[in-house]
């Protein structure tokens, strides 16, 4: 005779065990889960917690070594409505990323149309090319500062030493000291670092571009400014958009630089989201304030990234 | 690699290992080492003290040589390790606040200005240490300095650094002038030595020499940021107006706009290269002319030969300037607290504290008062200012003490920033003092 049981079967099943439930909630392939686990909690704990933390700290009165309370949106509410360094910030980091970003697209272009072109030393110009890109960010800067030193540039020598500057009685100008001029430096700086970036990058694409397409465009009479603006930079754009946002990603959260150059002077008219963040969290006590002021960035790169991103996607979907 | 390496990895990979011998071995490690992590303890085989001690970088390098082979010396006796961290002054409070988040860092700290207060919690109270200290050395010549917020001692004095007028005393006389004594003396000087190349060098910026200075400055004129009772803003006065006014007139008239971008080196290297004709700074600007034996353009004469220190100026209410008080405190994480204060005991016996005077040249004026008239301020001429400069010379936070709030207004350099905005025109002496005033405010309601 045979029993319900038996015809059923459930009653008399082994107990499952502990990889074969997870198996059954998860998919087959559980073994990805684990290989994925290490990554899971380097971003948790690098990125999440951090994140977390500086949320927490921006609605709170954090100071150093005081005690923390949740104060809500005083912290926004005093950068936004009160502190007028911090509408500054907003202005010079804005500014600063996008005259950064568009001449280092401008040159980068025009550098790697010349090097692409150049047949002699190539391998070593290229190399040099790169030298500002490779080199610590922070020794260079270093350099930069004491070439545009407030007492002793050695720009304001040339100027006034070497001819043919000489001539014309320029300077001296107050590099670091006269605001304007000082956010001129550094952003002057911030190209200088990241110009040879975008010049191998564009030089990588531009080789990629099928040389029969300029033939064709040959045959057709077309102009050199028609193929530029045609074949080249059509081909380019994909290219073009993942520099942009990785450099405007950079240039918006840069640091050294200004930190560097200037310290955010002169009377706090060069700070960017990062230095100004510094400053006020880590220098001047204020961790509550400084991170509020750091999550302001977070918007912007956020909806940058977008913007950026669908530009990508869009330009990728071209046929030959 | 070398063949011998070779050979014992090769034998190792060879091995017969089974997956359980591995994962008991691999488990067995990771959980010893995170037990270390864990308690902060290392094995007692591994076990040995070390003291660690973090200063700022000396302006004369020597100091910090000295107090080097001090804690050497101490080490050697006590059976220690020793460290010296040095970092960069502006430096300093980012390093500070790192190890107060952490809770972990150093033993010995300096602890400049009001830091003492400021961190307070964090520091061991040293009252003893200061009692024994103080009555070795005849006391102390400045009693608010160091103390916690909850009145007791939480940092050692160690010396002060005083801020006299170094001037160039050839183109002072070049111009038939006197040595300058007053404020409007400065100006006055000053302007006409502007106008044969030769500017007045002030700092109106993120340094820490423009912090003292204004603050000097401020004095002088009867101005104060805070009332005796170290809480009650007082800063919006008709003096402070007064005061931002001649900063703003001295700026036009006898100085250059590069002092808007200075940092606490540059007026040093003006005076050196002999292009600024004076400035207000320690003595390190002078010991650097001597030791790079600078000349005067178109000239082999050294450029310090000329150079002498004069008393800081007087103003309308006096003669007043700020000094950077410096002290040695223990945080009360350290697991070292009674080798670090054995040690504070040991460098600050008289023989010690006077090498380590000697070794700065003097700019580690005493605090205490058997040290103030030092004899090595006999030996120079230059230095004649040293034992009477401490007359004139206050904490941040006077006519209070100072305050975790000043500490907090001297870090955010918020009077350099009053001060330039006015002196540049980019806010009126009064729309200046009053911004800076609502700036105060809300920094000392914190600590209400």
């Amino acid at each position: 005779m045979v029993t319900a049981t038996e015809v059923g079967g459930a009653a008399t099943s082994p107990p499952l065990t502990f990889r074969s439930r997870l198996r059954r909630s998860v998919g087959p392939d559980t073994d990805g889960y684990f290989f994925v686990l290490p990554t899971v909690i380097i971003v948790f704990c690098l990125i999440i917690y951090p994140f977390g933390l500086a949320v927490w700290y921006s609605v709170s009165n954090a100071f150093i070594g005081e005690e923390t309370h949740f104060i809500g949106l005083e912290n926004f509410q005093y950068i936004i409505f009160e502190d007028d360094i911090f509408m500054l910030t907003v202005r010079n980091t804005l500014l600063f990323a996008a005259i950064s970003v568009v001449v280092k697209v401008v040159l980068g272009l025009l550098c790697a149309m010349l090097l692409l072109r150049i047949l002699k030393l190539r391998r070593f110009l290229r190399g040099a090319m790169l030298l500002p890109f490779v080199a610590p960010t922070a020794l260079t800067t270093l350099a930069w500062w004491l070439i545009l030193d407030p007492t002793y540039s050695h720009i304001n020598w040339l100027f006034e030493h070497a001819w043919p500057f000489s001539l014309f009685d320029m300077g001296p100008y107050n590099f670091l000291g006269e605001p304007t001029l000082a956010l001129s430096s550094v952003i002057f700086v911030n190209i200088w670092r990241g110009l040879p970036f975008f010049i191998i990058t564009i030089l990588a694409g531009l080789v990629s571009i099928p040389d029969h397409l300029y033939e064709a465009a040959d045959i057709d009479g077309a102009s050199t400014m028609d193929k530029f603006w045609k074949i080249t930079l059509p081909l380019l754009r994909p290219v073009l958009a993942v520099i942009i946002l990785f450099s405007t990603i950079f240039t918006l959260a840069d640091f050294n630089i200004v930190y560097v150059l200037t310290r955010g002077g002169p009377m706090n008219e060069t700070h960017l989201f990062a230095t100004y963040s510094f400053t006020a969290g880590v220098l001047n006590h204020e961790i509550g304030l400084g991170a509020a002021i750091a999550l302001f960035l977070f918007p912007i790169m956020v909806l940058t990234v977008i913007f950026l991103l669908r530009l990508v996607r869009r330009d990728s979907e071209y046929e030959l | 690699m070398s063949k011998k390496i070779k050979g014992r990895t090769a034998e190792i990979l060879k091995a017969p290992r089974s997956r359980r011998k591995f994962l008991t071995q691999s488990a067995a490690a990771t959980g010893g080492l995170a037990g270390i992590l864990a308690t902060g303890i290392a094995p007692a085989f591994a076990q040995q003290r070390e003291l660690k001690v973090l200063v700022n970088s000396h302006f004369v390098p020597s100091s910090d040589e000295e107090l080097l082979r001090q804690m050497k010396e101490f080490g050697k006796a006590e059976g220690v390790k020793v460290r010296l961290d040095r970092v960069a002054h502006l430096q300093l409070p980012a390093v500070l606040a790192g190890e107060i988040q952490g809770q972990k860092g150093h033993d010995v700290v300096v602890m400049r200005n009001a830091d003492a207060n400021l961190y307070s919690k964090h520091l061991v109270s040293l009252d003893g240490l200061y009692e024994k200290i103080g009555k070795a050395g005849g006391g102390w010549t400045n009693n608010d300095f160091g103390k916690g917020r909850d009145g007791k001692q939480k940092a050692i004095p160690w010396f002060f650094i005083s801020f006299p007028i170094a001037i160039r005393t050839d183109l002072v006389s070049e111009i038939g002038e006197n040595m300058p004594d007053t404020w409007d003396d400065v100006l006055r000087i000053g302007t006409k030595l502007k106008k044969k190349g030769h500017p007045v060098g002030i700092q109106l910026s993120h340094g820490a020499d423009s912090n003292w200075i204004l603050r000097g400055l401020l004095w002088s004129y009867g101005a104060k940021l805070v009332e005796k009772d170290s809480k009650t803003v007082a800063v919006n006065s008709k003096e402070t107006v007064e005061a931002f006014k001649y900063i703003k007139a001295l700026y036009n008239d006898a100085m250059e706009s590069e002092v808007l971008a200075w940092d606490d080196r540059n007026n040093n290297v003006c005076l050196a290269s002999g292009k600024c004709s004076m400035i207000l700074n320690p003595v390190s600007a002078y010991r650097s002319a001597v030791r790079d034996n600078a000349l005067i353009q178109g000239t082999q004469r050294p450029v310090h030969q000329v150079i002498n220190h004069i008393m800081p100026p007087k103003g309308p209410a006096g003669r007043h300037m700020a000094a950077s008080h410096q002290g040695v405190g223990i945080w009360k994480f350290s697991k070292n607290v009674e080798v670090g204060k054995k040690f504070l005991d040991y460098h600050f016996q008289a023989d010690n504290a006077d090498k380590h005077l000697h070794a700065s040249a003097g700019y580690n004026q005493p605090l205490l008062k058997t040290h103030a008239l030092h004899p090595l301020y006999a030996s120079n001429a230059k230095y004649y200012f040293a034992p009477f400069i401490g007359w004139y010379t206050h904490a941040i936070g006077w006519p209070g003490v100072p305050t975790a709030a000043s500490a907090t207004i001297y870090d955010q350099y918020l009077l350099p920033d009053a001060a330039a905005a006015a002196a540049t025109g980019k806010a009126t002496p009064e729309e200046a003092v009053k911004k800076l005033e609502k700036q105060m405010k809300r920094l000392y309601g914190r600590f209400k």
